[in-house]
């Protein structure tokens, strides 16, 4: 017999490779055949140690579901991985062709899927959802609507307000139901701090390109969007790379950052990128910062289940609303984010998974959800569960909720982001307002184009 | 190529535009620059130079100062990039005026009456030079010392009666027999150096423009904006700048590795 040469070896091996592939087949999933009921799949991201609060509310809104809908089966499909590769993992998921039908994900990106064509728009079915359309607060309706059209059910949202220690304030001779009116008010508490309170950082706005997006929205946004002016004008779709508001916000920035009379914390602190466990776990707990402007989930660090339990955070933390620039109407502002579940363009069983999602959102199921994670209820009547308005500080921050705005979720925006952070560096090491502005103003043109942004007086 | 928005819908084929773009792109020339600064002060100078002058010294030394010494050194090679980072903040923490507690660096200086710094933020790049030469050096000075143990003795006994003193011999006999050697290590260390991501991205994060590395810069681009067509073509031009300087040493020192 002739020893095989090596084109017979590639022959079979091929051979053997088409072989394999009714094996492979036969391995797939093979409930998409129209008859019996249909699965419909949700993802969500599962990270870090147990409790998974999203397991736990899945679950039980799928007992339920199947109980009532004989014809839907649920599956959970919860993805082990950090916020990055999560995205990275259901981007690529969603342009299968076997898509999760619901997946989650942060309000914020909801634009940039859509644009990429992977969410199916959900006004039709949410027309027909009366709890809708009354309980779900107009703000957290607007966050996820894209080009006019809504494409997610926010579970849970946060909020952002000033937190003053209450013992530093009657130290320095402050009333302990502080309420800031206007930008100048905040400045002069923190003065009088400074002058009569020695060894105490008197206020911190997040800052710099080291804190990137808690910078930008904790601490520029929460300025911005106080002043007349705006990040982008949604009439025209066009990014606003200069204006008076923004100019007025990084001087707030400076004079918090002032070297000669500083008021925030030192560079040491501000612009490392453990700032935020640094004020929260650190600063706020042991005294040593009086004001800080920050968000909604504060309080869970200081919580005996928190990575810094503090008992006497209740009695000692005061709250205040973020006021406009001069007071404006609507007086105070905050900024929302949040995470939504939308419907995947490509999933062929749309109807059924929005009855998935008009089930699992019901008020007990959504408020037990959102009491577990500390999450401020997008849910107007979820403030009616005695456990969610026993939770301290929720009816205050859910009232914030009404007013709340949010960022512009486009695909440049991380990049702008970025540039604000920049900005906010620059007048910290003592640029001027005018310069770090016009700076930003040319990186936004490269970065969106000059036809899409525009300067204002 | 991106995962999400407008390129995401309808992916093209952009040939070489990306790699034009780069070329255009302010911030990833300065992270160009930031990556061959940090090559050549913290490895090729750093690293090797060091690493270089250890081997000599430790030649011929009494094996306790010897296996000391080199232990002490070979610690900072031992240990995880991460921690290594976390080490380095931690020695640099605190600063003028602020309220946390000062580290160790900060608290030698106002032990001395010095003022107080905050490292980090004031001269980001000079530590991560320091810090990366701490952690390589012992890297280089285990490659020139075995190839220094390599020389034969009568070589620079001979030259030494000819009256060459310590200059001459170290140009004319040690340097050219460990060439090779030399170029093995200049050729690792280019490498590791440029592909270097983790120390620097603990210590700074890449937050200030001037230690934003090109793998950093690569890393924001792909997994931060997105763009993973636009970080992929970063990471090619890494590694042609890798295979370029590789070349260059092969060339310089004459060596087939």
């Amino acid at each position: 017999m002739k020893k095989p040469t090596r084109s017979t070896r590639l022959f079979s091996f091929i051979a053997l490779l088409f072989c394999l592939v009714p094996l492979l087949q036969a391995c797939g999933d093979t409930s998409t055949n129209g008859k019996g009921p249909v699965t419909i799949t949700v993802a969500y991201q599962q990270f870090g140690p147990p409790p998974y609060h999203e397991e736990e509310w899945w679950k039980s809104a799928k007992t339920k579901i199947e109980a009532a809908n004989p014809n839907i089966k649920v599956k959970l499909m919860p993805i082990i991985a950090d916020e990055g590769s999560y995205y990275t993992k259901l981007d690529l998921m969603l342009r299968s062709n076997n898509p999760p039908d619901v997946v989650r994900e942060d309000s914020f990106l909801v634009g940039s899927d859509v644009t990429a064509g992977y969410l199916a728009p959900m006004d039709s079915y949410l027309d027909k959802w009366p709890d809708y359309k009354a309980q779900w607060f107009d703000s957290m309706q607007k966050i996820t609507t894209f080009n006019s059209k809504n494409y997610g059910v926010m579970d849970g949202t946060d909020v952002r307000a000033i937190w003053f220690n209450k013992d530093i304030f009657k130290k320095a001779g402050l009333p302990t139901d502080w309420q800031p009116k206007s930008w100048a008010e905040i400045l002069s508490a923190a003065h009088t701090i400074k002058n009569k309170v020695p060894g105490v950082i008197p206020m911190n706005l997040y800052s710099g390109v080291p804190m990137d997006e808690a910078s930008t929205m904790q601490g520029f946004e929460m300025l911005l969007y106080g002043t007349k002016d705006t990040l982008y004008n949604y009439q025209n779709s066009k990014w606003v790379s200069s204006s008076k508001g923004f100019k007025d916000a990084l001087n707030f920035v400076k004079e918090v950052y002032n070297p000669s009379a500083l008021l925030g914390p030192t560079n040491d602190i501000a612009l490392s990128t453990t700032a935020g466990n640094t004020v929260s776990q650190q600063l706020i707990p042991q005294g040593k910062l009086a004001i800080d402007i920050d968000g909604s989930w504060m309080g869970g660090t200081w919580e005996p289940n928190g990575s810094t339990p503090w008992p006497q955070w209740k009695d000692t933390m005061g709250l205040a609303k973020m006021p406009t620039q001069n007071g404006e109407d609507p007086k105070y502002v905050t900024l929302s984010g949040g995470w939504a579940y939308s419907i995947a363009a490509r999933s062929p069983h749309k109807d059924q998974a929005f009855e998935v999602i008009k089930n699992a959102f019901a008020k007990d199921l959504l408020g037990k959800y959102d009491i577990q994670t500390n999450g401020i209820a997008p849910r107007k009547d979820i403030v009616s569960l005695p456990e969610y308005s026993a939770l301290p500080n929720f009816p205050f921050f859910t009232q914030l909720v009404d007013f709340t705005q949010f960022r512009p979720g486009f695909p440049a925006y991380p990049k702008i982001s970025v540039q604000i952070d920049s900005a906010m560096q620059q007048v910290m090491n003592g640029k001027s307002a005018d310069d770090a502005m016009s700076a930003f103003s040319q990186s936004v043109e490269s970065i969106a184009g000059s036809d899409k942004t525009e300067k204002h007086p | 190529m991106a995962l999400t928005g407008v390129g995401a819908d309808t992916p093209q084929f952009v040939g070489f535009d990306n790699f034009v773009h780069i070329f255009r792109d302010g911030e990833f020339l300065n992270s160009l620059r930031v990556s061959l600064t940090y090559l050549v002060f913290s490895a090729l100078i750093g690293q090797a130079g060091l690493g270089l002058l250890l081997a000599l010294l430790m030649r011929r030394r009494n094996i306790v100062f010897k296996s000391i010494l080199g232990a002490i050194i070979v610690a900072a090679w031992v240990i995880p990039d991460v921690v290594a980072g976390f080490v380095w903040s931690a020695f640099l923490a605190g600063g003028p005026q602020s309220v946390l507690d000062p580290g160790l660096l900060n608290t030698i200086f106002s032990t001395f009456g010095l003022p107080r710094h905050a490292w980090l933020q004031e001269a980001p790049m000079t530590m991560v030079v320091i810090a990366n030469i701490w952690r390589g050096t012992a890297f280089s000075m285990l490659l020139y010392a075995s190839a220094l143990e390599s020389i034969p003795q009568e070589l620079l006994e001979a030259s030494s009666i000819d009256g060459a003193n310590i200059w001459a011999s170290l140009r004319y006999i040690i340097l050219p027999l460990i060439r090779g050697a030399i170029g093995t290590d200049l050729l690792l260390i280019t490498l590791a150096t440029l592909s270097d991501f983790t120390l620097v991205y603990v210590l700074t994060a890449g937050s200030n423009v001037n230690t934003e590395l090109m793998t950093i810069y690569q890393y924001r681009q792909a997994f931060q904006f997105y763009q993973i067509g636009y970080g992929s073509a970063i990471a090619l031009l890494i590694i042609a700048a890798g295979a370029i300087l590789s070349l260059i040493y092969t060339r310089i020192l004459r060596v087939d590795l």
